[in-house]
C-alpha cells in the first residue's frame, strides 16, 4: 500500500506506559502527566494515518494483521484516542497506579481490536481487555465490587470462549483467521458462535446483565472508561462481520426497549446509566442487523456520539458518587444550589443521549431510526421512537429531577470535586454541542460520507418533531412524577437466569459422578477382599486422583460462580484462566499442525 | 461563579416554578399548532400523518411505560439490595 511509515499503532503506546508505571518514582506524583502523553500521541496517529494494511507479523504460517486501517476503524479509533484523553483528565487526581495501569491497557487492548485485520489478533487484544477492565471493577475495594467483578469477569470468558471455538471452528472449516465480512445468506454455525461471543460484549438480551451488574459498582473514573470501550469495540467487530444479520435488528430493537424500561424503575444512578448504554448499544446492534448504508451510518455516528455523551453522564453520577458518596436516587434530592456545574454538565449528556436538537444524539440517533424507516422495517422504527420515550424519561428527566432539583434535599457532607473532573466534563459537553451544531463534523468521519452528506437532520419538521416527542414525554412525567419516585432495592435480571443454567449444568454433571463414586466405593467395600486388592489399590488411585479430584473440582467451580467465597476464587479463576490460555493455544498449535 | 450559579438555580427552582410551568405548556401548545402546517416528509407509519401524533405517543408511551413497570413488573422484580451477593 502506501508509505509504510505513515502508521503508528497508538495501543503501543498504551501498553508501553503501563509497562514503564511500575518503575517510576518521583515526588508529588508527576508521573500522572505521562498518562496523558499516549492519548495526545494516539490522536495525533489517528489523525494522520493513511487507509491500508500494515503491521503483518508472520507467525506459524499465519498472518498476524495488526493494522487494518480503513474508514471504518479510524472513526472508531478517533473517538476512541478522545474519549481516552477525557477519561485520564477525569481520573488524573488519582494517586493509584494499578488503576492507571489497568485503564491503559484497558484502552490499548481496544485500539489493538479496532486495528486487527484476523481473529486471532483480535481474541489477544479482546482479552486483554476483559483482564484489564475487571480491575476497574475490583479497585473500588469493596465486598460488593470485588464479587460484581467476578461475576463479570466470568461472564466475559464465556463470551472469550465463544468467540475462540468459533474462529478455530471457522479456520477448521474455510482455512483461514482473516476477520472478514460475514454474508448473511451463507453464515455458518461458525459464524454465529462468533457473532454471540461479540453480542457478549455489546450487552444485547438475553446476554446483557452482566454489565447492569459491574458498572455501578466499578471505580467512579473506571467506569468513564468502561463505558466507552467495551460495548464500542464490540460494535465495531459486529458492524465489521455481521452487518444485514436480520436476528441483529430484532434483538437490537429488543434490547432498546428493555434498557429503557428496567432503567425507568431503577434507584442507582449509575445503575440507571447503565440500563441505557444497554439501550443505546441496542440501537446501534439494530441499525447494523438492518444493515443498509444509511443504517450503519447511524449505528456508526451513534456509536461515536454515545461514547461522548455516555462518558460525561458517567462523569456527572460519578461527581454525584464522589462527592455525596452514594448513587441512590432516594438518598439524594435539591442538590442544583451545591453542584451547579456537575448538574449542567449532566443535562447537556442527557439532552444528548434523548436526542434533543443542536445536540450530538440528534444527528445519530434519528438517522438509525429514519434509515430503519426508509428501509422499510417499520415495526423496528417503531420500538426505536419508544426507547427514545423511555431514554428521556429517565435519563433526562427521572436522574435528574431526584438528584438535582427533588425534595427532601441531601443534608449531608459534600466532599470538593477536583477541577480536573470538571474540566473533563467541559471537554466532553464541548465535543458533544460542537457535533449537534456542526453535524458534518461527525458525518465527515463515517464509513459512507457520501451516503451520510445525503441526510439533512435540521429540517423545520425533524425539530418539531423531535420537541414534540420529548417536551410531551415531559408532560408525562409531571403526571406521574409521584408514581415513578425510586425505591431502594435491587430488581432481579437475567443474572438469575444464568445462575439456574449454570447450577442445572453443574447438577446434571455432578449427580451421575456422585453415583459412580458412591458404585466404586460400595464395590470397594464389599468385594475388598485380599485377592482384589491389587486391583482395589489400582480402583482407589483411580477414585482419589480421577473421580474425585472431578467431582471436587466441578463443585468448588460451581460454588464460586454463584459467589461462596470471593477469596476461594481468586486463585481458581485466574487458574481457569491460564488453562484456558494454555489449551487455546496448544489447540491451535494442534490444528496448524495438521 | 459557582456560588451565583447555584443561588440563581435554587432560587429558580423554589420560587420561579409557576413561571416555568407556564412556559413549558406555552412551547408544547406551539408545537402542536406548528404541526398544522409543518407536515413529515414521508408518513412512515400511517397514523403519523395526523397533527399531534408525536405528542400523543411521546405522552401516552410515557404514561404506560411508567404505570405498567412501577406498578404491575417491579413488585415481582424488587429485591433487597444484596440479592446479587446472597449464595441462594
Amino acid at each position: 500500500m502506501t508509505a509504510t511509515n505513515s502508521f503508528f499503532h497508538p495501543a503501543f503506546f498504551y501498553i508501553a506506559l503501563a509497562m514503564v508505571l511500575p518503575f517510576i518514582r518521583g515526588r508529588f506524583y508527576y508521573w500522572r502527566w505521562l498518562l496523558l502523553v499516549p492519548s495526545v500521541v494516539a490522536i495525533i496517529s489517528v489523525i494522520s494515518m493513511d487507509h491500508g494494511t500494515y503491521m503483518v507479523i508472520p507467525w506459524l504460517g499465519h498472518d498476524l494483521i495488526l493494522g487494518r486501517v480503513d474508514r471504518l476503524s479510524i472513526v472508531f479509533a478517533h473517538v476512541f484516542a478522545i474519549m481516552s484523553l477525557i477519561g485520564f483528565i477525569y481520573g488524573f487526581h488519582l494517586k493509584e497506579k494499578a488503576h492507571h495501569i489497568a485503564a491503559t491497557l484497558y484502552v490499548g487492548g481496544s485500539f489493538g481490536c479496532v486495528f486487527a485485520g484476523d481473529y486471532l489478533t483480535l481474541f489477544v487484544f479482546w482479552e486483554l481487555m476483559s483482564m484489564a477492565s475487571v480491575f476497574l471493577v475490583w479497585l473500588r475495594r469493596n465486598p460488593v465490587s470485588t464479587r460484581a467483578g467476578f461475576r463479570y469477569f466470568f461472564f466475559h470468558a464465556v463470551g472469550g470462549l465463544l468467540l475462540l471455538a468459533g474462529l478455530l471452528y471457522r479456520y477448521y472449516a474455510v482455512g483461514t483467521f482473516a476477520f472478514t465480512a460475514v454474508d448473511p445468506s451463507n453464515a455458518q454455525f461458525y459464524d454465529y458462535l462468533i457473532m454471540a461471543g461479540f453480542c457478549v460484549n455489546t450487552a444485547t438480551i438475553p446476554l446483557h446483565a452482566w454489565l447492569s451488574d459491574a458498572y455501578p459498582e466499578a471505580t467512579v473514573a473506571g467506569a468513564v472508561f468502561m463505558c466507552a470501550f467495551t460495548t464500542k469495540t464490540a460494535v465495531y467487530v459486529l458492524a465489521r462481520g455481521f452487518s444485514g444479520f436480520y436476528i441483529l435488528a430484532v434483538m437490537g430493537t429488543l434490547t432498546a426497549i428493555y434498557g429503557v424500561l428496567y432503567a425507568s424503575i431503577e434507584n442507582n444512578a449509575r445503575r440507571i446509566l447503565s440500563y441505557h448504554i444497554i439501550s443505546q448499544v441496542g440501537y446501534m446492534v439494530a441499525g447494523i442487523g438492518i444493515g443498509t448504508l444509511m443504517t450503519v451510518n447511524g449505528a456508526v455516528a451513534h456509536a461515536y456520539a454515545h461514547i461522548l455523551y455516555k462518558g460525561l453522564l458517567f462523569m456527572g453520577a460519578g461527581c454525584l458518587l464522589y462527592a455525596a458518596g452514594t448513587a441512590n436516587l432516594d438518598k439524594l434530592g435539591g442538590l442544583v444550589g451545591r453542584i451547579p456545574l456537575v448538574m449542567i454538565g449532566y443535562m447537556v449528556g442527557a439532552v444528548s443521549i434523548s436526542g434533543m436538537p443542536f445536540f450530538n444524539g440528534f444527528i445519530s440517533k434519528t438517522m438509525t431510526i429514519a434509515g430503519a424507516a426508509h428501509a422499510h422495517y417499520t415495526w423496528l422504527a417503531i420500538g426505536l421512537e419508544v426507547a427514545a420515550v423511555g431514554t428521556f424519561l429517565s435519563v433526562g428527566i427521572k436522574l435528574p429531577y431526584f438528584a438535582f432539583w427533588s425534595k427532601p434535599i441531601y443534608k449531608g457532607e459534600l466532599r470538593p470535586i477536583p477541577i480536573n473532573m470538571y474540566i473533563a466534563m467541559g471537554i466532553a459537553s464541548g465535543l458533544c454541542i460542537l457535533q449537534g451544531v456542526y453535524p458534518n463534523v461527525l458525518y465527515n468521519l463515517l464509513p459512507y460520507p457520501a451516503e451520510a452528506m445525503k441526510y439533512h437532520p435540521y429540517t423545520a419538521w425533524h425539530l418539531v418533531q423531535s420537541f414534540m416527542l420529548l417536551s410531551f414525554t415531559g408532560l408525562g412525567f409531571y403526571f406521574m412524577r409521584t408514581v415513578i419516585a425510586p425505591h431502594p432495592g435491587r430488581n432481579l435480571d437475567f443474572d438469575v437466569l444464568y445462575r439456574l443454567i449454570v447450577n442445572t449444568f453443574a447438577f446434571i454433571i455432578c449427580k451421575p459422578l456422585a453415583w459412580m463414586d458412591n458404585i466404586w466405593t460400595n464395590v470397594y467395600r464389599i468385594f475388598g477382599m485380599r485377592g482384589l486388592l491389587g486391583l482395589g489399590t489400582g480402583t482407589k488411585w483411580f477414585d482419589l486422583k480421577g473421580i474425585d479430584l472431578v467431582v471436587d473440582g466441578t463443585a468448588y467451580t460451581v460454588g464460586d460462580i454463584g459467589g461462596v467465597s470471593a477469596k476461594a476464587q481468586t486463585g481458581r479463576l485466574q487458574d481457569y484462566l491460564a488453562w484456558t490460555v494454555i489449551v487455546a493455544l496448544c489447540v491451535f498449535a494442534i490444528v496448524w499442525w495438521l | 461563579m459557582r456560588n451565583w450559579l447555584g443561588d440563581w438555580l435554587e432560587k429558580t427552582r423554589i420560587k420561579h416554578a409557576k413561571i416555568w410551568m407556564g412556559v413549558f405548556i406555552t412551547i408544547m401548545a406551539a408545537l402542536v399548532i406548528f404541526n398544522l402546517f409543518i407536515r413529515p416528509h414521508h408518513v412512515e407509519f400511517g397514523y403519523d400523518a395526523y397533527c399531534g401524533f408525536w405528542a400523543v405517543f411521546g405522552l401516552g408511551v410515557c404514561l404506560l411505560m411508567v404505570f405498567v413497570m412501577k406498578k404491575i413488573v417491579q413488585p415481582f422484580l424488587a429485591g433487597p439490595e444484596d440479592s446479587y451477593d446472597s449464595n441462594e
